[in-house]
């Protein structure tokens, strides 16, 4: 055979050296034309077979769909999470990971018929069923598949000049997956009912990887719900991925994990409150990954992906709607559970007091709130909203500025500290000094006032012009552009909210008004711009209060 | 042509024994690399490069696992490549990995043959000394 010209470019990604030169699967080259994960994934989905691998006929199977991604690490590759690959060169959950799923979710007597026993003097029963793992349904799979994590903590919370590189990981977006059991004896209807319904249980603590983020549960079967789910609107712009753009509910992970972070760092030195948030949240942990108490997850049911913007300034835009849930990854004492369940709750009603999540959370949603500056051509969306939906009792919390101290000083910091003590912290009083947004009543405050009505934001223009210019004696005091507010590629220290204002009438429903209790969290620098706009808060203005904290 | 053992269960042993030494937690790598040769002989001569920084002894172990390959094909009269790369010099990588995959097709179907008998036995080493 004459040599192949140029052969070292012809070779797939798959059988190069995984180094710099030749392939850099979880990379993610600004610009580039082509990542090399994108070639890896071409490559290898269009050698895969049109239709999916079918069990044989004894085999029984149910098949589930998703709600969002799903991720099972080959752990194959290091250097890159991707799925398993089955046959035809199908994406596939083994075998093996659902028999210690399925296992996991039994009692002692079907653990012993179903998954097999240890004998008195060390011999091995096995048990009658043979679990044939799961292939997606339909060869939808091979879209989507490229994953940007982007990790952004310690930029967000700690450090402004912290590492927050994005990188790819390859999993699969909403795929339904069709699982196969087998067994060696025949069994009763009755029986195969009761087998899956065992199956359905163990799913229902999600699927394969990430799960704690929200990756690989179910959209049909709930898990161990802390309480019944958040139902939730928001709208805001879409994450980039390399296909186009998608919502990640992720972002609600994101945003609740940084924010105990933040309240945890108030409370306690950095140390401990990182450790106790991986405890809750999982993470990459100081020697290996720490599995989350808490799982998330988050079914929409109305998803629309929009645009926004002209030109270079055109961004993908989402509005949805769905559940939001906590779960439980494993049991826990009844008086734990009960801290816990309070403790996700306030966090939950923290971030939709005064943020919101995903991009540009801290602004608020400037095409809603501030209309008219998009009078200009040549704006970038800025900002995002969410509301509640439903269980307004429960989720709202504050209809005036007045009563955030209420809900910070008896009802977000005592479940936080009993949270902590039942874990066995000491609180004396150190806390994160060093972070950049720490909740401590030193590094913080909150201001608030009411707004009539959705035009009626005064905050939103202190970003985009001086808050104060008196053109007589030319002055001009502005935060636009200055540590406070951030820029481009910098973070602000202050948080803008347009929180929906209700009525609470005695034994009624809240009701919506058309009002807004319009907030600002700042964290304060030492710059000379911070000073001197905490003094016009201070003495230059009567819209705002301060609302927290109120004794410093 | 008299028999002639190329002691790769020997070679095995030596391989997986000084890893071992060096450091227990590296002795998974035989399992990967008994995966990696189904990639060919690039994927796997470019492992020892990846590691290089940040998992040396990792990298040592797949690297001398190499110079094992290229000393045993040397005798049977295969030349396989094997420049000093540094991991940073893509045009020293580039190259290698031309000269790789430039090995004649039966030269690389021996040493992908022998390479994967190396594997299994390191495999097998691991096994007991775990």
């Amino acid at each position: 055979m004459p040599p192949i010209p140029d052969v070292i470019n012809k070779v797939p990604m798959m059988y190069r050296a995984q180094v710099t030169g030749r392939c850099q699967l979880q990379r993610l080259v600004p610009k580039a034309e082509e990542q090399h994960a994108q070639r890896w994934t071409k490559e290898w989905t269009e050698r895969s077979y049109p239709h999916p691998p079918q069990f044989s006929q004894n085999v029984q199977t149910r098949s589930y769909s998703i709600s969002w991604r799903f991720v099972t690490n080959a752990g194959q590759d290091d250097g890159i999470i991707r799925p398993v690959m089955g046959a035809r060169g199908w994406p596939f959950y083994p075998g093996s990971s659902m028999k210690g799923l399925f296992r996991s979710a039994c009692n002692p007597q079907q653990k012993a018929r179903y998954c097999g026993q240890e004998l008195p003097g060390g011999d091995m029963a096995p048990g009658i069923l043979r679990f044939h793992g799961g292939y997606p349904t339909n060869k939808k799979w091979v879209e989507k598949l490229l994953d940007l994590v982007h990790p952004q903590q310690d930029y967000q919370v700690k450090r402004g000049n912290a590492n927050h590189s994005a990188f790819m990981m390859i999993s699969l977006y909403q795929p339904e997956l069709n699982f196969g059991i087998s067994s060696s004896e025949d069994l009763s209807p009755q029986e195969w009912t009761e087998i899956w319904q065992i199956w359905e249980k163990a799913m229902a603590k999600g699927l394969g990887s990430r799960v704690c983020a929200g990756y690989g549960h179910p959209s049909s079967i709930s898990g161990d719900e802390l309480y019944p789910p958040h139902r939730i609107h928001g709208r805001g712009m879409a994450s980039k991925t390399l296909s186009g753009a998608e919502f990640r509910p992720n972002i609600f992970r994101a945003a609740i994990r940084g924010h105990a972070l933040r309240i945890f760092g108030g409370l306690v030195p950095a140390p401990i409150a990182e450790r106790e948030v991986d405890k809750l949240f999982g993470g990459l942990g100081s020697r290996e990954p720490i599995v989350g108490l808490v799982g998330m997850k988050f079914v929409a049911d109305d998803l629309n992906i929009d645009r926004h913007g002209r030109g270079r300034f055109e961004v993908r835009t989402y509005d949805v709607t769905g559940q939001l849930s906590w779960l439980l990854t494993r049991p826990l004492p009844d008086v734990q559970r009960e801290a816990l369940k309070n403790l996700i709750l306030r966090l939950n009603q923290f971030a939709m007091i005064l943020g919101g999540f995903g991009k540009s959370w801290r602004r608020i949603d400037h095409p809603f709130f501030f209309e008219e500056y998009y009078n200009h051509p040549n704006k970038s969306y800025i900002g995002c909203h969410w509301e509640w939906i439903d269980k307004f009792k429960r989720d709202v919390q504050i209809a005036a500025p007045k009563h955030l101290e209420q809900f910070m000083n008896n009802r977000l910091l005592p479940s936080v500290k009993e949270w902590l003590k039942l874990q066995g912290v000491n609180l004396n009083s150190q806390y994160a000094q060093e972070w950049r947004e720490t909740w401590h009543t030193a590094k913080v405050q909150v201001w608030g006032r009411i707004a009539q009505n959705q035009e009626d934001s005064i905050a939103v223009k202190w970003f985009h012009q001086p808050y104060y210019s008196d053109n007589k004696q030319g002055i001009r005091n502005s935060i636009k552009g200055t540590s406070i507010t951030g820029r481009l590629g910098t973070i602000g220290r202050i948080w803008h909210r347009m929180y929906p204002q209700f009525k609470f009438s005695q034994g009624d429903t809240p009701t919506k008004t058309r009002g807004y209790v319009e907030l600002i969290t700042i964290f304060p620098d030492q710059s000379p711009e911070c000073r001197q706009f905490l003094t016009f808060l201070q003495q230059e203005q009567q819209d705002f209060q301060r609302v927290w904290p109120l004794n410093n | 042509m008299a028999w002639h053992t190329y002691g790769l269960d020997q070679e095995a042993q030596k391989l997986v024994l000084a890893a071992k030494r060096r450091d227990q937690e590296s002795l998974n790598q035989g399992y990967k690399m008994r995966m990696a040769v189904a990639y060919g002989l690039e994927r796997f001569w470019g492992e020892h490069l990846r590691l290089q920084e940040r998992e040396a002894q990792k990298s040592r172990y797949w690297k001398e696992t190499w110079d094992t390959l290229v000393r045993i094909a040397g005798q049977a009269h295969i030349t396989i490549p094997n420049d000093a790369v540094r991991p940073d010099n893509v045009q020293q990588i580039q190259a290698m990995s031309e000269r790789l995959w430039g090995l004649n097709l039966a030269d690389q179907r021996v040493a992908l043959a022998v390479l994967t008998q190396l594997c299994d036995c390191m495999v097998w080493w691991t096994q007991r000394y775990k």
